[in-house]
């Protein structure tokens, strides 16, 4: 070979002569001719002295350098695609749920109600034939479940026909008319933990992936992906072609493989270095890999959107992002519209440029067709199809305030890592439908108060909410001010605000656990009172209405919510003793043990005023409030659960006269005007207004809902608002809407009901005057003689 | 995993070989998963779940049934957590049915938290006032509560 270019320049000298001759007129060939004879070196001579050079045992050694350092890289990539690919590959937010809606005979719920939640869970309009469709003919629907895995077990998808009447279900049976005792629709996905990155995506396995939207990838992306083994070196040369004849990028050369390996390992930089990498790791990723795991990969992988903060990547979450249902429920064009979608989530957003859109899908069924994979007749009809997309995904951070408690909740149980990256499955209390109607209370009532007569100032005014189911103490619902989708200061689990009367039943319960000394019928004075405090301070509370009223029956004192009478109360049976009840009863912080705290200067958030009722709901069983129900992995398996607690905290019988005095504030006492509304003894409660009205409040509760009010300024400033005029009516509202049980009191043993007069306290006849039937607790009932209307009729 | 021949490897290799090296940063590093909690599997005797028929405004009794029915196979079988879930459905169907507390109060029992058998206890003898069959076997049970509590 050395011979052979030694020989070579020889040639061309001997050829010179003639060459010199043609080529005379070029100066430069001529000089650099000369230089090669002068200096005796020709460009053979040079190759000949590289090709010495190369293989020079220096440079070998280099070679075998460059070899360790590229089989080193090789090893490391193999390694790095090996660790992530084999392991977990996505950090997946944890999802939180709704209560799943559970169907029974009797349960308050209209025909309009069920029409929405299905709606909401993405359920069809139509025959009711398909899992996730409905059909409705006057007050009958009729739907097809789609079934869920649930902590307790498989509810399976099955149809069932759901008749209503007067707000209630009044038949619930399968479409054979056998009676069907429950059925449980699955719950609505209310948001998500995210990772910093903001990636979301629900992972679908690739045998629950329609066929017919695989092809239609691959027909578009990487038709020849079953043929190539991670590069597809004729795609390259066609895009390489195709870009060199347009002058620009138009066309890419990857293969799934390549775009898989761009989005999971490497960054998007269009660069030599990245490109090569991106090459030599899908090589290695499919000697290691069968295309089918490649593909899953690719298809939970892809980004297909945005949903504000949040990156939509696969195709299960996109279905749900642009559809409102799952993959499976889709038809020709939505898959080719998912598919579509890939080239350019953001080009051919079809929310923001559906012709785009429309176009590029229908292309995509072109290439279906092209491929022998779609009938030219369907692919007509599917080009026919508008986008139809689905409602735009409102739900994600749309209850901010609830999401915090949960994530407080949460925090006591698991890590932030564990939440942003497991999937896991966070199933809660919280009723869509009964936040709505607190959310639309608040508004509603809040934009009434500031456009009345009573001008208010330029100051906004707040209000919080949060609503539990009385006997379980899950927390079904939480406004956290007066715009309940801003995700700031959470008034309901934050905002520490002087309670007012609302505190007063916990002075009265303090009494009657004393059933010796007070009953409901006690009298108690209500003239003035000086208390000491323990500072020798002297503290003289007034009532409301700067009047006295002498000697009051203690139901009385309470429905009317009598400071004066209150406070001597609370003063005879002590301050510490007061104190005790409320820890007894829920209290979980330190209060301040001043006299003033019988009628509410106390500063507590309505999640503690709701803690307390709670108690008193539950007949003196201490619930502690929850908002999750139970947490699964993201493959459905039972991680966590929290069950349901109870304490008792009191008395039985003294729970039960303290809830029938809480209806008395609601038949005789300040909320009076939600009974003309809800209806008499339907509810307990109590209202309560801080000094200079600053904080208006109600906590009170029905047979199916428990709910604390509070409205009031920021700055704590002066409201023309009482917890009558303020808290009350939005209170009303809400459960106006929501509620679909009445109070029901069950008498616990040891209790007898006596017809007393609530002014004398005396035992009276029913047709007597101010003749009201009070229960005692047996044994504490007045025992004098019975009086009607002042004469004493017999002894007993 | 799959095996590619070796050949093939070595010629793409050869052509990569002509691109610049480069590197990228590993992956983040992969957390841990949540260890599985386990419900309470101890041997202790199963006790079925009285239901006497009690009849509850606004409430489903057939839905209520159902659920007990299921919770007290899901005693039987051992599988506490999930009768408790079943009951805690059944409490929400029917909020004062005494025979849900009832049913707390066993399957607590069984999950040896004897203070919470004894509330749910309690609980469900203040419900039920006028089902002396009911009454009967809440103290029948209360003895065996109160003898290992």
């Amino acid at each position: 070979m050395v011979k052979k270019a030694q020989e070579k320049p020889s040639r061309k000298r001997t050829a010179q002569p003639g060459a010199k001759k043609k080529s005379s007129k070029s100066g430069k060939k001529a000089s650099q001719k000369n230089i090669y004879e002068q200096g005796g070196r020709s460009p053979l001579k040079a190759l000949v002295g590289l090709l010495k050079w190369l293989i020079h045992p220096l440079a070998l050694k280099v070679y075998l350098s460059l070899l360790v350092i590229f089989v080193s890289y090789v090893i490391y990539l193999d390694a790095t695609i090996r660790s992530s690919f084999d392991g977990k590959k996505w950090q997946l937010p944890a999802r939180v749920y709704a209560r799943p809606l559970e169907l029974f005979n009797g349960l308050g719920l209209s025909a309009d109600e069920l029409e929405s939640e299905l709606i909401d869970l993405g359920y069809r309009p139509s025959s009711a034939t398909q899992p996730g469709s409905y059909y409705r003919s006057g007050k009958t629907i009729t739907l097809y479940s789609r079934g869920y895995q649930f902590w307790d077990g498989d509810e399976r998808a099955q149809q069932a026909q759901i008749t209503f009447k007067n707000g209630r279900i009044a038949q619930l049976q399968t479409l054979a008319q056998r009676p069907l005792p429950l059925l449980r629709l699955e719950p609505m996905e209310i948001g998500a933990i995210y990772p910093r990155h903001r990636e979301d995506r629900i992972l679908v396995k690739i045998e629950d992936v329609p066929p017919l939207l695989t092809a239609a990838l691959l027909a578009v992306e990487d038709h020849r992906f079953y043929q190539h083994h991670g590069v597809s070196p004729a795609a390259i040369a066609r895009a390489a072609l195709a870009n060199a004849r347009s002058g620009s990028v138009v066309q890419g050369g990857s293969t799934i493989t390549q775009q898989l390996v761009k989005n999971f390992y490497l960054d998007q930089r269009r660069t030599l270095r990245r490109k090569f990498t991106e090459a030599l790791m899908s090589l290695l990723l499919e000697i290691h890999y069968e295309k089918e795991p490649i593909l899953e990969a690719y298809l939970n992988e892809v980004y297909l959107g945005q949903a504000g903060a949040r990156g939509v990547h696969g195709f299960g979450l996109a279905s749900q992002h642009y559809f409102n249902r799952s993959l499976h429920e889709l038809s020709i064009e939505k898959l080719a519209l998912l598919v579509a979608v890939v080239r350019g989530p953001t080009y051919y957003d079809p929310w923001r440029h559906a012709s785009r859109a429309i176009d590029r899908r229908n292309r995509v069924l072109d290439a279906l067709v092209l491929h022998g994979l779609l009938a030219e007749e369907d692919s007509r009809w599917a080009r026919e199809q508008p986008l139809n997309l689905g409602k735009k995904s409102q739900s994600h951070f749309v209850f901010p305030a609830y999401m915090d408690m949960v994530k407080r909740q949460l925090a006591e149980v698991y890590q932030q890592q564990d939440l942003v990256s497991n999937g896991l499955k966070i199933y809660t209390s919280f009723d869509p439908r009964v936040q709505r109607s607190a959310e639309r209370a608040v508004q509603d009532r809040l934009a009434k108060m500031e456009s009345g007569a009573t001008a208010l100032s330029d100051k906004q005014l707040q209000a919080a909410v949060l609503v539990t189911h009385p006997a379980t103490g899950e927390v079904m619902a939480i406004v956290g001010g007066r715009n309940p989708r801003y995700a700031g200061f959470n008034r309901a689990l934050d905002a520490r605000r002087s309670i007012g009367s609302v505190i007063k039943p916990f002075v009265y319960l303090t009494a009657l656990e004393q059933p010796e000394r007070y009953t409901l019928a006690t009298l108690l004075d209500d003239a003035p009172i000086p208390i000491k405090d323990r500072n020798g301070g002297v503290w003289s509370p007034r009532n409301f209405d700067r009047k006295d009223h002498g000697e009051v029956p203690l139901v009385t004192a309470m429905a009317k919510s009598y400071n004066q009478a209150t406070a001597r109360l609370g003063d005879s049976v002590g301050l510490d003793s007061v104190i005790e009840t409320l820890k007894e009863m829920g209290q979980q912080r330190e209060l301040l043990a001043v006299p003033s705290l019988f009628i509410g200067t106390t500063q507590l958030a309505p999640v503690e005023v709701a803690s307390l009722y709670q108690t008193i709901a539950t007949n003196g069983f201490r619930t502690p409030l929850k908002a999750i129900r139970s947490v699964l992995d993201k493959d459905g398996q039972p991680l966590e659960r929290f069950p349901y607690q109870t304490q008792q905290a009191g008395s039985v019988q003294s729970n039960y006269l303290i809830q029938q005095a809480l209806v008395h504030v609601g038949k005789y006492g300040s909320a009076v005007a939600a009974s003309g509304r809800l209806g008499d003894g339907t509810f307990a409660g109590k209202t309560g207004t801080s000094g200079g009205q600053r904080d208006s409040w109600f906590a009170g509760y029905t047979g199916d809902l428990l709910a604390v009010v509070w409205v009031g300024y920021d700055d704590n400033t002066q409201t023309p608002y009482t917890g009558s005029s303020g808290a009350l009516p939005i209170w009303s509202d809400l459960i106006a809407r929501s509620s679909r049980q009445s109070l029901q009191l069950l008498a616990p043993a040891n209790i007898v009901d006596v017809w007393v007069n609530v002014r004398t306290g005396q035992r009276t006849r029913s047709a007597c005057s101010n003749a009201y039937r009070l229960p005692f607790i047996e044994g504490s009932e007045p025992k004098g003689p019975i009086v009607c209307d002042g004469l004493k009729e017999s002894l007993r | 995993m799959k095996r590619l021949h070796l050949l093939q490897l070595v010629g793409w290799s050869c052509l990569l070989l002509l691109s610049a090296c480069s590197s990228i940063a590993p992956p983040e590093e992969a957390v841990p998963d949540i260890e599985i909690i386990e419900a309470d599997r101890s041997e202790t005797e199963a006790v079925r779940i009285t239901m006497p028929s009690r009849q509850l405004e606004g409430a489903s009794n057939s839905a209520v049934d159902q659920l007990l029915a299921e919770a007290s196979a899901a005693i039987a079988a051992q599988h506490y957590e999930r009768a408790n879930a079943l009951i805690e459905r059944a409490v929400r169907v029917a909020p004062h049915d005494a025979r849900a507390y009832f049913g707390l109060s066993q399957v607590n029992y069984h999950q040896k938290r004897l203070a919470l058998s004894q509330s749910f206890l309690q609980k469900a003898r203040s419900l039920a006032v006028n089902d002396k069959q009911l009454l009967m076997s809440i103290d029948k049970f209360a003895e065996r509560l109160g003898a290992d509590y």
